[in-house]
């Protein structure tokens, strides 16, 4: 085995991301190589200063949060239409289940409208204005 | 950092002052997130604030199975990249063929925080992605992958250029010693 082979592995090898069966044979040759074996150790240190690099370093500009929360605001306020607090698919589901009822309840309302409108028709055509004209 | 799921849902409902306390207790981590890959202040900004404002578009179908900070780094970590895509910095560079061989085995000592830093803000974006989201925030490989759109495969790869680029810019700042010696061409 020799060191050329072994080399495009050895970044994956210092951060323990070898498959158990490369790993099986880049190990035993980085444990008998000295040249190797600095070269992985220099990987697996610069890795943990990866790591150990802070997860909130870095404040953003002054009034960030207020800014977003502004733009925020502005998108709520944008908002065409309301949507109903329910999800598509239970819409559908009880737009499903309660077919029958929905289309009754449309049936009496047109012929109630229709109804209404004939009356009022009725009544207007009996009016005294109408009756001059 | 712990969100109350109380805040969280506010913040579903509409509550535009429950949204500022949550970008207040997660700004440090999201911004910082977003500098480490895009590598300057300006686009850091923009990017962290497009994070939120799709964050705020997108709670009220937060389904609260993941950490919300979790789906933070992730809303991040996507928006980032998509600005790398679109200043086309995401390309790979050439690399050149290494003709390097050891000279003699030495042991690397610790590296400042500081160092790491300052390196990793000088490499390519595509290197600089894959390092932070590998090392730092500790994403996995397929991970990694699905984000830059690439298969885990080239994901490996870029990473294990990455971690030669990075240590090529520590020698390069006397932040550790040479290992390597230039092959003499003839």
């Amino acid at each position: 085995m020799n060191c050329e082979r072994v080399r495009p592995y050895l970044t994956a090898h210092a951060a323990g991301e070898l498959p158990a069966h490369t790993e099986s044979w880049v190990a035993p040759h980085v444990e008998g190589c000295a040249i190797c074996t600095s070269l992985a150790q220099r990987h697996a240190t610069i890795g943990a200063s990866l790591r150990a690099l802070p997860e909130a370093a870095l404040e953003p500009p002054p009034g960030f949060a207020a800014a977003v929360a502004r733009r925020a605001g502005q998108e709520e306020r944008r908002k065409p239409i309301p949507i109903p607090p329910m999800i598509p698919a239970e819409m559908i589901k009880v737009l499903t289940d309660n077919r029958d009822a929905i289309v009754g309840s449309a049936g009496v309302l047109l012929a109630g409208a229709g109804a209404a409108w004939l009356a009022w028709r009725a009544l207007k055509s009996r009016s005294p204005r109408a009756q001059g004209a | 950092m712990e969100i109350s799921p109380d805040l969280v849902e506010a913040c579903r409902r509409g509550d535009v002052k429950a949204f500022e306390a949550l970008v207040r207790a997660t700004e440090r981590q999201v911004y910082t997130v977003v500098y480490r890959i895009v590598g300057n202040h300006d686009d850091a900004a923009d990017v962290a604030q497009e994070v939120y404002l799709k964050v705020w578009k997108a709670i009220r179908h937060f389904r609260g199975d993941a950490a919300v900070t979790s789906w933070l780094y992730r809303v991040a970590t996507n928006a980032a990249i998509a600005s790398l895509r679109k200043r086309k910095r995401l390309a790979d560079p050439v690399e050149p063929d290494r003709l390097a061989e050891i000279e003699a085995p030495a042991v690397t000592p610790a590296v400042e925080t500081g160092d790491v830093e300052a390196a990793l803000a000088r490499l390519p974006a595509a290197y600089r992605t894959v390092l932070v989201m590998r090392e730092t925030y500790g994403m996995s490989i397929e991970e990694i992958a699905r984000q830059m759109k690439s298969s885990t495969g080239a994901a490996k790869v870029r990473l294990h250029r990455a971690r030669l680029r990075l240590a090529d810019e520590l020698e390069r700042a006397g932040v550790v010693v040479p290992l390597r010696r230039e092959k003499k061409t003839s």
